[in-house]
């Protein structure tokens, strides 16, 4: 089943288009990944499903109804994780996960329940009663996602919202998703790290407002990513300039040369043609990033 | 902050005494008939101190009300606004709600300058009566919403924390000008007088004026009515809107129903958009009809 079905979706900035008639569905249950480099048209999509922007044209369906129709009602269905921090930083954590509760009507006893159970999903337990400037980036980001969970919405919009987080908070936030999935709950997420989009259910790559590509991560990588081979030589410039002649297409590094190759054949073929000149060698498998620089020709780990 | 926020008005009242108060002293003075003199120097004090304090409540609560509504452009820079609008809540409740905290937070900063206002008043001499404060407390009720639903407006349409500081410094210098407060408005001419008129707080800065200023013209009685008059004409107890004197009750009706119409044309610019597309929707159905 679509949870979230978006048809011609477009959203002009006076001259400037930030989204051109976008189509896709997320189906329910779904690691979703939105990939693009700032500017690309990732929070302008994630605004206008969470209903905080108007778009210009096109349509959009949560669980199958138009946002149009009911402008209010399908916002319960969604929680949102936003770029930037959103918690009031004088306010505690547990007045902060109260006040947002509040706002989609929960009754007393429901919250205090979902209070309890979100704490304990990202260990917030011993947080509750510490006011959030007071937290660590780590310990914000995970009560703005306890936040954005609090009124157990189907759908989970998250933007960026692993950026800047050391890598201990990121697997924590990562294992609880996880659980929560298995409950069947929605992920929608734009993120610039790559290994985060390769674990997605399905990707969508966009770029000045327009899906350039979409796909499983595999099907992706299948199709537009190719697979590095580095090698490590004394003379760069002699073997560079060998290579090229060769047809390969190549980029010099700090400390060696990277050729892009079809397969690992062609590393075979060089090392046989050129044993004397490399010391050492490895062959790197086509990533997201490799998908991402392909198809855009823009380099996402720049972001 | 709360103290922060009350140095402007408390500056802008040392100001008055300092530097104006003179000035209006010898306007009153000036404005009385030949001769005439006062036997108690307390009254044409409890005037001037009357007519200062009514200068400073005209200002304050517009210039507090823009002050506190920053908190509206805030919210859009750092993205509040999104979550707010992401959550299941009308966005004319959200601009209410934005009006109501501008107002409660503009509230407690205006009584407490009212508050220092009466002490001067009480040092310079009192004269208010009970109904007196009531209605001086009324007004600066009915004025402060006035400066909410202002301010609530002009920031649904500012993006910028450079654009609300200009808007406050624009405001800040004009705004006091154009109610009257710092300069009578009967001292810049009829053309003048006209165009100010249009400004729906200028009517609650005469009903400040007329309040404050009523025990001491009482005390006055004695006076001929050609010179209580004449003070009246030249310190804002009367005005004239295209030669038409405006009464008393007019001024009340004229602050209040802004307020209302302020708070209605709130409520429609922050539904524009959605109003503007079923508008849209609707000319579309009848163009697909014909």
């Amino acid at each position: 089943m679509d949870i979230i079905k978006v048809k011609n979706l477009s959203k002009k900035y006076d001259d400037i288009v930030a989204v051109d008639n976008i189509s896709f569905v997320v189906k329910e249950g779904e690691l979703f990944a939105f990939l693009g480099i700032n500017g690309a048209g990732k929070s302008t999509t994630i605004n206008i499903i969470s209903g905080s922007l108007e778009k210009d044209t096109g349509e959009v369906y949560i669980d199958n109804k138009n946002i149009d129709g009911d402008h209010i009602a399908f916002k319960s269905k969604i929680g949102i994780v936003f770029q930037n921090s959103v918690l009031d930083k004088n306010l505690s954590v547990k007045d902060n996960l109260t006040l947002r509760a509040g706002l989609y009507g929960m009754p007393k006893t429901a919250i205090e329940e979902n209070i309890k159970k979100v704490s304990e999903l990202f260990e917030l337990k011993e947080l509750l009663k510490r006011k959030i400037k007071t937290l660590s980036g780590g310990q914000r980001r995970r009560v703005d996602i306890a936040r954005a969970l609090i009124h157990n919405p189907k759908i989970l919009i998250m933007d960026e919202p692993t950026t800047g987080l050391d890598p201990q908070t990121r697997s924590l936030l990562w294992d609880v998703i996880a659980k929560l999935r298995e409950n069947g709950l929605s992920v929608f997420l734009t993120t610039h790290y790559m290994e985060e989009a390769a674990n997605a259910d399905y990707v969508i790559i966009i770029d000045e407002g327009k899906i350039v590509a979409k796909g499983t991560p595999l099907r992706l990588k299948q199709t537009y990513a190719h697979d590095t081979f580095s090698i490590y030589v004394d003379d760069k410039e002699a073997l560079l300039e060998k290579l090229i002649n060769d047809g390969y297409q190549v980029f010099k590094t700090s400390n060696g040369i990277n050729i892009n190759i079809e397969n690992t054949s062609f590393a075979k073929e060089i090392i046989k043609k050129y044993s004397a000149e490399i010391f050492d060698f490895e062959v790197l498998k086509g990533d997201m990033n490799s998908v991402f620089l392909n198809i855009t020709g823009k380099d996402l780990r720049g972001e | 902050m709360f103290f922060v926020s009350l140095m402007g008005p408390l500056i802008l009242l040392l100001l008055f005494i300092l530097f104006l108060r003179q000035n209006y002293y010898s306007s009153f003075v000036n404005s009385l008939p030949e001769g005439i003199s006062f036997a108690n120097e307390n009254v044409p004090n409890a005037f001037i101190a009357g007519w200062i304090v009514s200068a400073l409540m005209s200002v304050t609560p517009i210039t507090v009300s823009l002050g506190a509504g920053v908190i509206m452009v805030q919210d859009k820079i750092n993205g509040t606004i999104h979550d707010l609008k992401s959550s299941p809540v009308n966005t004319s409740t959200i601009s209410l709600s934005y009006f109501l905290a501008t107002f409660l937070s503009a509230i407690l900063i205006v009584f407490s300058v009212l508050g220092l206002g009466f002490i001067y008043i009480a040092i310079s001499g009192w004269y208010l009566s009970f109904i007196d404060v009531i209605l001086i407390c009324l007004n600066t009720i009915l004025l402060t919403l006035f400066g909410c639903g202002l301010s609530t407006i002009i920031n649904i349409f500012i993006k910028s924390e450079g654009g609300i500081t200009a808007v406050s410094a624009l405001f800040a210098s004009v705004y006091g000008f154009i109610c009257g407060a710092y300069l009578p408005i009967a001292q810049f001419g009829k053309t003048f007088a006209n165009i100010f008129g249009f400004n729906p707080g200028l009517y609650s800065s005469i009903i400040f004026k007329n309040i404050f200023t009523r025990g001491p013209l009482v005390e006055m009685s004695s006076l001929p009515n050609e010179a209580i008059n004449g003070i009246k004409d030249a310190f804002d107890l009367n005005f004239y809107f295209f030669n038409v004197f405006v009464e008393k009750y007019v001024t009340w009706i004229i602050i209040s129903f802004s307020v209302v119409i302020l708070i209605i044309l709130m409520v429609i610019l922050s539904n524009r958009h959605r109003l503007f597309k079923n508008f849209r929707i609707l000319l579309n159905k009848k163009h697909k009809k014909v």
